[in-house]
């Protein structure tokens, strides 16, 4: 095991270890505000960093280049719906 | 490696599994939107990990397919809520 495939594997578990803590959010929160806090930056972080551990795992140049842009895709498009969704559920509260 | 790989792929299933159950459960919109949100990132991460055990890199294309649909569709049901409550006040008494 070389020391970059090592490093994918501490990223990839730090990712599923916050989409763990994303999805018990979710389920056991009781608000919808407090459910989409935790889902708006825990998944977020956590697809992030399996992305990182992807590009570090594929050894391939192109597929690298690809998976880092779709991380930062992602850390732009994750908090912006999240932002959407929390806007009309405050706009509508009763 | 592929140990590594197969207990996160677990992990990640638990998550999936948890997350259906407050889509499933949810007492309002906004909550099941927020599950399926939640349901595309970890659906995403699960393709990432796949395409890891399998050497098919091909699985991140489809994996950022996802991640780009879950994205409209979240905003266009905030829009959705947001207009329908407005509707439902015109209407209203």
């Amino acid at each position: 095991m070389t020391t970059l495939a090592i490093l994918a594997a501490v990223l990839a578990s730090i990712g599923a270890g916050f989409m763990l803590i994303a999805a018990l959010g979710v389920t056991l929160f009781s608000d919808t505000f407090a459910r989409l806090h935790c889902a708006g930056k825990s998944a977020t972080l956590g697809v992030a960093c399996m992305l990182l551990a992807a590009a570090l795992w594929s050894g391939d140049g192109g597929v690298a280049l690809r998976c880092c842009l779709a991380a930062v895709f992602f850390m732009i498009t994750g908090p912006i719906g999240c932002h959407a969704l929390a806007r009309a559920v405050w706009r509508t509260r009763s | 490696m592929s140990i590594i790989i197969v207990v996160l792929q677990t992990v990640v299933g638990l998550a999936s599994l948890l997350a259906l159950w407050r889509l499933v459960r949810g007492p309002h919109l906004a909550d099941r939107v927020v599950a399926l949100d939640l349901l595309a990132s970890l659906a995403v991460g699960f393709l990432v990990l796949r395409a890891a055990q399998t050497g098919h890199w091909m699985y991140v294309d489809v994996a950022l397919g996802i991640g780009l649909i879950s994205v409209v569709g979240t905003v266009a049901f905030g829009s959705f809520i947001e207009h329908r409550a407005r509707e439902a006040r015109a209407e209203g008494p």
